[in-house]
């Protein structure tokens, strides 16, 4: 009798307990706990000095605010965190969670993240990370004039009207953009040690860097030449070498359709035709030259380690990247006793095109339960000093110190490789950075390189900030954007038979997927922009 | 079994049948609600691929958009090239998986030493919890064009060495090779326990009748396992549309000098929408593989019960 009863029990208990986590991985784990609401609230209540600003606004409920950001988290960010929510809690009744998308896989997640709505209030997003494609969906919540003045008082004063007006989407704003796009431009660094060392001419663009990668192969078993990752660095040489052989061309929302940045035409043209034709047969060529002669990895396309780090471990000869992501790489590699030469990748002309507002942004999820609480806290960490040193840069006198002549340097016994906090690693892109010192970090290369920045190198253009909305081609995009990748990359990285057969059933290919169809939408879209 | 009852009209009602075997019906439950939940109820939303979807209306009140969604997958161009690819795939997999675990399991059912027995069976099964991305890894420094120990044994022979960046032909049998090496270990032990099943006397007396190990396996083993392996070649056609997309995704990524020969449905659909992430367009292509899954299973378990009734599926 008693076994039969543990057997009934038994079996019950299996099938409930199974039962139950099925059931568990829907449910919502969000658990609000009373006991740290309350806490709080009296705290808000204690702190006086900032009830001027926020007076008029509500903040009596707590409320946590949770963030995603590009790339992965510094092993220091739980005391920044902590830090920065010590703040917010004082100010705000708020507390801030930041989550990361790797590099890898935000493509496939951002889009996830956003249609499930859960637990997401903000997220990182700009006209190269999916902000025309996922505000067209209604992903982000409208920003109004009033919302933004009201809730981001700081962020409206220290931002230029024009921010405002170039990031509309169908005439609505979904973007918070930053108030101060980055003056930068692409770089490649290279090895100047090497270069006396095997007495080869410093290269001062693209297509001399020849030489150097064959003194490499010949000399430095060890190191690939050029060792490119399957995300940033493909594209990035060919893109060089393309802008190198005449006037900028850019390509619009990557659909293989380019816009002139030296002229002021807006007109559109296909790879295939004129001017841009020619530039990728020439940058084409060269890439094969190199590859052919081994000069880079063969593994372009499944390596995902991008050639600063390769080039930080001895990997790599060469480094791509933008004149701000390189400031930490170019201290790192002075740390190892590398000395590195910095070349800007430009046009012909001398010029690299200026980043637009849209080139750094966040946008709020349609789905977010707090908005406008979402928007005071982003007020407070994009143009409040204090916490934007913080997000940037980390904690003083443990990942900065601001030095006598003032300028951002790094404390005793701290060097950017134990560094658990470098400036700009921690994905915060957007923040004022007009409110930055110097870093006493920076080499004289590099000081020479932000004068040439600042003296003119950089053009200005209307398309810049232009964002089409594609939905009308939906399918000719998707198809493109297949034959691209089947087509075109592979020339980016040199690996084809035959150049100019290449570009042939390249054309074929995006012919047939309805490039044409693009283009006209995109121009048609463009030229209304324009106001033509 | 009590459920011989029957009720006035001569039928067992579900009511009394579980009644009858509450039971058999509790240890049934489990598998009910997981496919309740995680099979039958998400299917509804399958209509998203007639719609042209916006996350505010969501997946039932966005409009209708009939089958726009599907445009862009027949007019790639490579619509029969991946259908193709992804069935023939499918095949060559099914095919070493079957074979290769048959022939597995039986070696090891004959290896007398049980240590060495489990201990094979342990390391045979151990690929199938090493994660593609994983494998992938491997085989790229296996095979790496100056470094990678293929190779170097080729260079001792004095041929070309190979770049698996380039050249489809090496992926046509690396491909199978990897997935044997990943698969055969877990099927094997499916194939050990219905051979461990089987009634020993049979062998008792064939043995004593003088047959060889060759004979008893040949006219024993195999015929008796003719209904496992029916049953795992009906499961595996029924995903015979649905290509590992792990598995060619971290193995060949995006290299477009590859497609023709490894793109799959599943990998053309990702690369396509990738960058535009619309959910209508990527569940038409769902659609589509389920449809055409559904035909096959339905053709192929058909075909079965008119050969061998008890071995069908359903």
């Amino acid at each position: 009798m008693k076994r039969k009863w543990l057997q009934k029990g038994g079996a019950v208990m299996m099938a409930a307990l199974t039962a139950a986590s099925v059931l568990a991985g829907c449910g919502n784990t969000e658990v609000p706990s009373e006991a740290n609401a309350a806490g709080t609230k009296e705290v808000a209540g204690e702190s006086g000095e900032t009830a001027s600003q926020t007076s008029d606004i509500d903040i009596s409920e707590h409320v946590d605010v949770v963030g995603y950001l590009l790339g992965e988290a510094p092993a220091g960010m739980d005391d920044v965190m902590n830090a920065v929510n010590e703040k917010l809690e004082k100010d705000l009744n708020a507390s801030l969670e930041i989550r990361y998308l790797s590099w890898g896989e935000y493509t496939a997640k951002y889009p996830l993240l956003l249609a499930a709505g859960d637990d997401i209030d903000f997220i990182f997003t700009a006209d190269w990370c999916m902000y025309s494609q996922e505000a067209t969906k209604n992903a982000f919540y409208e920003l109004t004039e009033d919302e933004l003045k009201t809730y981001m008082p700081l962020h409206w004063q220290n931002c230029a009207p024009i921010a405002w007006d170039v990031s509309k989407v169908n005439g609505k704003n979904y973007m918070i953009t930053t108030c101060t796009p980055d003056r930068r431009c692409d770089v490649a660094a290279y090895r100047k040690d090497l270069c006396d060392k095997y007495n080869v001419t410093a290269p001062t663009k693209m297509s001399e860097f020849t030489d150097y990668l064959a003194a490499i192969k010949e000399n430095e078993s060890d190191i690939v030449p050029m060792n490119m990752d399957s995300q940033y660095d493909l594209g990035s040489p060919f893109g060089a070498l393309r802008n190198e052989y005449g006037d900028r061309y850019e390509d619009a929302n990557h659909l293989g359709i380019f816009w002139n940045a030296e002229s002021d035409d807006g007109q559109f043209t296909p790879i295939y035709e004129g001017a841009v034709r020619e530039s990728y047969k020439y940058a084409a060529d060269i890439m094969k030259q190199w590859y052919d002669a081994g000069y880079i990895n063969k593994d372009v396309f499944s390596n995902d380690v991008r050639s600063k780090d390769a080039f930080l471990e001895g990997k790599s000869a060469v480094a791509f990247g933008n004149s701000v992501d390189m400031q930490s790489f170019l201290v790192s590699a002075k740390d190892k006793g590398y000395e590195v030469g910095i070349v800007p990748l430009l046009d012909k002309q001398g010029h690299s095109l200026a980043t637009s507002y849209l080139n750094n942004g966040v946008g709020i999820a349609a789905t977010s339960e707090h908005p406008q609480r979402t928007m005071m806290v982003l007020d407070k960490i994009m143009e409040d000093p204090e916490y934007n040193y913080l997000v940037y840069y980390g904690i003083e006198g443990k990942n900065y110190v601001i030095t006598e002549d003032q300028k951002i340097g790094l404390p005793d016994g701290v060097t950017a490789d134990n560094n658990d906090y470098p400036a700009d690693a921690a994905g915060f892109w957007f923040t004022n950075k007009d409110q930055f010192l110097p870093s006493a970090t920076w080499s004289d290369d590099y000081i020479a390189l932000k004068a040439q920045i600042e003296d003119g190198m950089l053009i200005d253009n209307k398309l810049t900030s232009f964002a089409p909305n594609v939905e009308n081609v939906q399918t000719q995009v998707a198809n493109v954007t297949n034959v691209l990748q089947q087509y075109a990359n592979p020339m980016q990285v040199g690996m084809v038979e035959d150049t100019e057969a290449a570009l042939t059933t390249l054309e074929e290919k995006l012919k047939a997927a309805g490039l044409e169809d693009v283009q006209a939408e995109i121009q048609k879209q463009a030229d209304e922009y324009l106001g033509k | 079994m009590k459920n011989k009852q029957k009720n006035q009209r001569g039928r067992i009602t579900l009511w009394q049948d579980i009644k009858a075997n509450k039971m058999l019906y509790l240890m049934f439950l489990p598998a009910f609600v997981w496919f309740g939940v995680f099979r039958y109820y998400p299917m509804a939303g399958i209509i998203v691929a007639f719609k042209r979807f916006n996350y505010r209306a969501g997946i039932f009140g966005s409009p209708w958009n009939g089958f726009d969604n599907f445009a862009y997958f027949f007019k790639s161009g490579k619509a029969w090239l991946v259908t193709k690819n992804t069935i023939l795939y499918n095949l060559v997999f099914l095919a070493v998986y079957i074979i290769g675990a048959t022939l597995v399991a039986i070696l090891l059912s004959e290896v007398g030493n049980k240590i060495f027995r489990k201990l094979t069976q342990t390391i045979l099964f151990l690929p199938y919890f090493v994660s593609w991305v994983v494998l992938a890894s491997l085989v790229y420094r296996v095979f790496d064009y100056d470094t990678g120990i293929i190779n170097m044994i080729r260079g001792f022979f004095s041929l070309d060495p190979l770049n698996i960046s380039t050249d489809p032909k090496v992926w046509r049998i690396l491909l199978p090779v990897l997935y044997g090496f990943k698969w055969i270990g877990y099927g094997s032990i499916l194939f050990l326990s219905a051979i461990m099943g089987l009634d020993r006397s049979c062998y008792e007396a064939a043995e004593i009748d003088g047959a060889t190990v060759f004979q008893r396996i040949r006219y024993i083993t195999l015929p008796l396992l003719r209904p496992t392996s029916i049953t795992l070649i009906l499961l595996g056609v029924g995903k015979i549309m649905r290509g590992d997309f792990d598995m060619f995704y971290q193995l060949i990524g995006n290299n477009g000098l590859l497609m023709d020969s490894t793109d799959i449905i599943d990998t053309l659909v990702f690369r396509s929408l990738m960058g535009n992430s619309d959910f209508g367009m990527a569940s038409s292509a769902a659609f589509y593989q389920s449809i055409l899954c559904f035909v096959i299973i339905i053709t192929v378990n058909n075909l079965v019960k008119k050969v061998d009734e008890d071995s069908a599926l359903f």
